[in-house]
């Protein structure tokens, strides 16, 4: 049993230590986590591998696996269709303008989901890649489908990416069809709000929203997702569209990281 | 011994956490283990222990996660103090009473999150109501229906009938 005195030094001292750490570490955390990273890697990679096998011995797992390399199959030759539609057009308007600048082409290094973030509020996925392969911070990462985050803290041996569904990720984007702008934000639902589309834009259900390449970090006319909703943002001087994104990002497996 | 079970249980959680659960994930929502393994602790073993357990597992998921450090120590520790100084007046072993405990439990640790976030986040692109609505009153509800089967395991896996003095 807890006498009142040793109870009242035990919290005491626990509290100390989080605050300690709540104010040394706050400003570290970034390195500090990415090093608790690489720690626990082998062990989420492990876990994950488990897991995988498990899979595999249920019925007709090789069929299973199949169905899954044409789906990608098919869904990668989908994307690129998709994304040759607004470089066409990009082509006939740049010609028009008679100032047509090349896109750089780019590479990407592929690498595997193998964990996620353990809190509900974020959508961070691990990777089993980081710097050691390629992995630079602050890149656009892709799927067979579409845009799926940037990279957020790379490590030596894995990465965790923030993904497009997270309240925190923030990414330009356009409408395919007319290049209408807008900001694009995560949802806890999974899905994304494209906000500050001007009243008078043209923007419909079924369209299809692409990066516009703003910044540094996402290369222009990657396939983001599909708009399911518009509406006008109570309040507000602008609409709002709901956006789902090219794949549930819940169920990511393999991704593709920009170099 | 226990305290070791406990520590173990912990980290069994959070890499379920990290690897399984998504998988279970429905809309925004997913249990979230090592939260309910500290009300537990707080359930049976008090507001002492739990925070204790608390603070350890908070700073294992902050360590892990990209959120705004601190936040789940804060939440969790918090939480933890709340239901470990009512947990004399539960009917503990009540599957119902645990399961109710687990909701109320998550709101408010989820809540406390959210505040602390709020305070630390430069531009937070969405509402309280669609956070309350789209995760906190989902994760809740989920962790309540969660609680009871995992109530019995961890009671089970700890083995209540060791000495209290030992955690």
């Amino acid at each position: 049993m807890f006498t009142p005195n040793r109870y009242i030094l035990k919290t005491a001292v626990l509290v100390g230590v989080a605050l300690a750490c709540l104010i040394f570490l706050k400003d570290r955390a970034p390195s500090i986590r990415v090093a608790f990273l690489d720690s626990v890697t082998p062990i989420l990679a492990s876990s994950h591998a488990v897991i995988a096998k498990a899979g595999a011995m249920l019925p007709f797992a090789s069929l299973r696996d199949e169905n899954r390399f044409l789906r990608a199959r098919v869904d990668s030759l989908t994307r690129t269709i998709r994304e040759m539609e607004p470089l066409g057009a990009e082509n006939r308007r740049l010609r028009d303008l008679l100032a047509f600048k090349k896109t750089v082409p780019y590479t990407t290094v592929a690498a595997q989901v193998i964990g996620r973030d353990p809190s509900n509020w974020s959508n961070v996925v691990i990777i089993d890649k980081g710097m050691g392969q390629g992995v630079k911070n602050q890149r656009a990462v892709l799927s067979v489908k579409g845009l799926v985050g940037r990279l957020v803290e790379v490590g030596r041996s894995s990465s965790k990416i923030l993904l497009i569904t997270d309240p925190n990720s923030r990414v330009g984007v356009v409408i395919a069809r007319n290049r209408q702008g807008g900001i694009l934000v995560g949802r806890p639902d999974g899905t994304c709000k494209m906000i500050y589309i001007s009243l008078d834009s043209d923007v419909s259900p079924g369209d299809w929203v692409i990066t516009a390449g703003f910044g540094t970090v996402f290369p222009k006319d990657i396939l983001v997702g599909k708009v399911i909703k518009v509406d006008k943002e109570p309040g507000r001087l602008y609409k709002y569209a709901l956006v789902r994104p090219m794949q549930d990002l819940s169920k990511l497996e393999e991704v593709l990281c920009i170099r | 011994m226990r305290r070791f079970r406990v520590y173990l249980l912990v980290l069994v959680a959070l890499v379920l956490q990290m690897t399984v659960v998504c998988r279970i994930r429905i809309s925004a929502a997913e249990p979230d283990l090592v939260f309910l393994i500290i009300v537990f602790v707080a359930i049976y073993f008090g507001k002492a222990r739990a925070l204790e357990v608390g603070l350890v597992a908070g700073l294992l998921e902050d360590a892990l996660t990209f959120d705004i450090f601190g936040a789940n120590i804060v939440a969790f520790s918090l939480t933890a103090i709340v239901v470990g100084g009512i947990h004399t007046k539960l009917f503990r072993d009540l599957k119902a009473t645990q399961a109710a405990t687990v909701f109320l439990a998550s709101l408010s640790a989820m809540m406390i999150h959210l505040a602390y976030t709020s305070a630390f986040a430069r531009h937070p692109s969405l509402s309280v109501a669609e956070y309350v609505t789209g995760i906190v009153v989902p994760t809740a509800c989920y962790n309540a229906i969660i609680a009871v089967p995992l109530g019995t395991l961890f009671a089970r896996f700890v083995n209540l009938d060791e000495p209290e003095s030992i955690l």
